[in-house]
């Protein structure tokens, strides 16, 4: 189970003390805070006291810092320390981690979820720990015993020896607590493994099936006032005037306040504050995006698509290769509201020199730098208490609704919750971005693929979110131009320019960032070069990727799997796609009808190589997740604007896929040994443009905008 | 004042009569099991038994369910339709972000009080009100057979 901090202190245990905790409280044992310094497996500065503690009541608190929204990092960062540690997993509990230096990446401390990142960066430190912490305690009972330890064994938080002698984790943690911590420990060879490799059932589950699982918007602090924000209509209008007078005499309300980007109503609840809206007269200036329309929007970009970008990649020579045969793609996919099913929502509050927030954050540094820079204090003390995420999806690592919280809550002086609407959620976002693409594919005359050239417009993401630190030093982001370049398949020479074109419309990461919206062109363009060569799709691409194992291996379950080669009904098409993203390889087949001349998938056969699948039960989740996630978006998801005002807002006009439109998912994972891919998102990248093929093999006709609207 | 029995407790309660019964559960009760995600009935998050039926309570105002009987994610797992519910659901470990999950459970234990053996067009239509962005549909619709089959 994952306790909250709140439970968790009241039960007495004394945090950030040590690797076990002071002996001033009940329950508890010897304080050793064991600081590593210098590099070597753990990492300059790594404090085991954050992150594991053994109780004398038989308790292991793992604290962890990796947001949970759905992905289920908790349980799986859990899974490798028990692993090593060989406690009983029924001991584990689990507490989310305050935002801090200890819990950031190893590399740099920098502490956020995103890029499917959490369990696969901490692979190596996590099993460390739990081996480092297992010979501690091995060596304690031997010294006990005056046996050699390499005689013991241990399973389920018990240490045995030979001549029947036990004692438990909990016996031994006060004296443990004194040995010298193991340098390097050695790992378990695969075949030793306990808990990773197992679909162990998550340790969230149970509460979040009676529903005491506390999200951000459940947050209750005494003195805790509510608050909405109005926004423009029109993106982005200043405010001219506006008069609250009416609002200000409604039950409930006890503030009318401007900020940055619009005006707060500050109430006792959410009702007696969302109800006021109307109550407030405002007045708005011309928004930046007066007039802005789809059509003026298309032509910007086909504008940009013409000037000269920063090249990506170059390999050999576009120029020079053969063209015997071209295949040209000019397409355009649509900004993608996250949609989480938790609206934005954070509480602060904003004391002298210090802050506390809660809320479902995805970037804890992000939001100390947010909150310290808006209220003028140390980033360091701002505390910042991470909560369940109502789905993340990247939405959530942006700052913008931490700073509209912050100013409220330093105009208000108390604890101030700021909640979005869904209208807000939709309208007032940040979106995964609009983009034309161009791409250019070429063939000799045996139809070896001979040349790509590609050229992207689309706004950085990365520059957006302020994450510097993932644009190259040659002005790339790396997240416009993902799943265009470093490209497994064996193309000679190739030619990827990206031109930064920014509309200005807020833009934020979305499930699978670049690899959301490339993959469809370059699959695409694939199957076209597969059939400009009269060749099957995927036999096309097991000679572009001859040279790749893990990829012939991936193509050939997805055969068996899918029945590739069967005969299908004329009423459907089959489609495929393989892409790998964020360290994982994920290849899909569907089967597509078309009713009403909308597609209905009825099938998708997914085959994951992600390394060693630490959680097959939510590997396979997360590929159904984002399956789905992603369908939803090629069917119907698409955020527009009419004269500067998004279009859509609410469940009825940004239809996310419903139960009765989920199809048959098989999920096929492959065994590996390899450090685990991320598994959060890559189950997203091939779906779309596996659906686009199956179209294409259905009705010859070529999907080149998304979201569908028709085969014309 | 107006009372409501909620899990099986009767409360007094002084709420505007407009005010939706969403929030007079989460903010005036202080239940925070039944969430918020559209206010329009169009996700089914907010999905709470009324008199014995399923009702978005975002779309229920206090007015209408004043006097009634209502059951929310915090008491429905005490019934031998809602304890089967949640064991199915914990066996196939269905949540995943687990916010649309209460809304999916009242939806799928108000579903087994009225058929038994629901086939999954059954299922589909009754639960198709229940949005999941994590896309646990699958789980869901397995969890159902399940509680049904116990």
């Amino acid at each position: 189970m994952v306790i909250s901090r709140r439970q968790f202190l009241r039960s007495g245990a004394v945090l950030g003390g040590g690797f076990f905790v002071a002996v001033t409280l009940p329950n508890l044992s010897i304080a050793q805070t064991i600081t590593r310094t210098g590099t070597g497996a753990f990492g300059a500065g790594f404090k085991f006291s954050a992150y594991l503690e053994i109780r004398r009541d038989g308790d292991v608190i793992l604290t962890i810092g990796k947001s949970e929204m759905g992905q289920g990092t908790l349980t799986g960062i859990a899974q490798l320390v028990a692993d090593e540690l060989a406690c009983a997993w029924s001991q584990i509990k689990i507490v989310q981690a305050k935002a801090a230096a200890d819990y950031g990446f190893p590399h740099n401390g920098f502490m956020i979820t995103g890029g499917s990142s959490g369990l696969r960066t901490e692979w190596l430190r996590m099993r460390k720990m739990g081996a480092a912490a297992r010979l501690m305690l091995l060596q304690t009972a031997a010294d006990k015993w005056g046996l050699d330890r390499a005689i013991l064994t241990v399973a389920d938080g018990i240490i045995s020896a030979p001549n029947g002698q036990q004692a438990s984790f909990a016996d031994l943690a006060e004296a443990a607590s004194k040995q010298v911590v193991p340098e390097d420990p050695p790992l378990k060879a695969p075949e030793q493994r306990i808990f990773i490799g197992k679909a162990i059932q998550r340790l969230d589950t149970e509460q979040k099936i009676l529903g005491t699982a506390e999200f951000g918007i459940d947050v209750q602090v005494p003195h805790m006032l509510t608050a909405i924000v109005i926004t423009p209509p029109h993106l982005l209008a200043p405010l001219k005037r506006f008069d609250a007078s009416e609002a200000l005499v409604r039950p409930g309300v006890r503030a009318v306040v401007p900020i940055s980007t619009g005006i707060a109503i500050v109430g006792d609840h959410y009702w007696a504050v969302h109800s006021a809206r109307d109550a407030v007269q405002i007045e708005w200036q011309d928004s930046p995006f007066t007039g802005m329309d789809m059509d003026q929007l298309r032509s910007g970009y086909r504008d940009a698509l013409a000037t000269t970008g920063k090249v990506a990649e170059a390999k050999g020579d576009v120029d020079l290769a053969s063209h015997a045969r071209s295949v040209v793609l000019e397409m355009e996919q649509p900004y993608l509201a996250h949609a989480c099913m938790e609206p934005m929502n954070f509480t602060v509050w904003v004391k002298d020199d210090s802050a506390e927030v809660w809320g479902p954050t995805q970037a804890q540094s992000l939001v100390q730098n947010t909150v310290a820079r808006i209220a003028g204090i140390d980033p360091n003390n701002v505390t910042v208490h991470t909560t369940f995420l109502g789905g993340g999806f990247g939405r959530r690592s942006a700052q913008d609704f931490v700073q509209s919280a912050t100013e409220i809550a330093l105009a208000t002086g108390q604890p101030l919750k700021l909640m979005y609407s869904r209208e807000d959620d939709m309208r007032a976002g940040r979106y995964r971005p609009f983009s034309q693409t161009r791409a250019v594919a070429t063939q000799d005359a045996d139809g070896n693929f001979t040349s790509l050239d590609v050229k992207i417009a689309v706004p950085s993401v990365s520059k957006w979110s302020g994450l510097k630190f993932l644009i190259r030093d040659d002005g790339v982001d790396e997240q416009a131009v993902e799943g265009l370049v470093d490209l497994a398949y064996e193309i000679p020479n190739t030619h990827i320019e990206w031109v930064d074109h920014d509309p200005k419309i807020p833009v934020h990461f979305w499930r699978a960032v670049g690899s959301s919206h490339n993959p469809f062109v370059l699959e695409s363009l694939i199957d076209e070069l597969a059939f400009a060569a009269a060749e099957d799709p995927l036999t096309y691409r097991r000679k572009l990727l001859s040279k790749q194992p893990r990829y012939l291996s991936v193509l050939n379950v997805l055969e068996h799997e899918s029945d590739w080669f069967e005969t299908l009904a004329d009423d459907k098409g089959r489609g495929m796609a393989i892409v790998k993203s964020f360290g994982t390889i994920v290849a899909e087949a569907v089967e597509v009808r078309l009713v009403d001349g909308v597609p209905v998938v009825d099938k998708v056969t997914c085959v994951v190589d992600c390394g060693v699948a630490v959680n097959p039960g939510q590997i396979e989740a997360q590929m159904h997740s984002s399956i789905v996630f992603g369908l939803s978006a090629f069917l119907r998801g698409e955020i527009t604007l009419s004269n500067g005002a998004i279009m859509q807002s609410n469940f009825h006009d940004y239809q996310p896929l419903r139960i009765h439109e989920m199809p048959q998912i098989s999920v096929h994972i492959l065994e590996g040994d390899e450090t685990p891919g991320g598994v959060g998102e890559p189950g997203l990248p091939p779906i779309l443009p596996a659906v686009g093929n199956a179209l294409y093999a259905l009705t010859g006709k070529r999907l080149t905008r998304l979201p569908f609207v028709s085969l014309v | 004042m107006k009372t409501l029995t909620i899990n099986g407790s009767s409360q007094k309660i002084d709420a505007p009569d407009d005010m939706p019964l969403l929030w007079v559960i989460r903010d005036i009760l202080g239940l925070k099991g039944t969430k918020f995600g559209c206010g329009a009935g169009l996700c089914g998050a907010c999905t709470v038994h009324l008199n014995g039926t399923a009702v978005r309570s975002c779309q229920t105002s206090f007015a209408v369910a004043a006097g009634g009987v209502v059951v929310t994610i915090e008491g429905v797992t005490a019934t031998q339709t809602g304890s089967k519910v949640k064991s199915a659901w914990q066996e196939l470990d269905v949540p995943q972000c687990g916010y649309c999950q209460p809304g999916q459970i009242m939806s799928a234990t108000a579903l087994l009080a009225v058929n038994k053996a629901p086939t999954d067009s059954d299922i589909n239509t009754s639960m198709a009100g229940n949005i999941c962005r994590c896309g646990t549909y699958d789980r869901i619709r397995r969890a159902i057979h399940q509680a049904a089959e116990n």
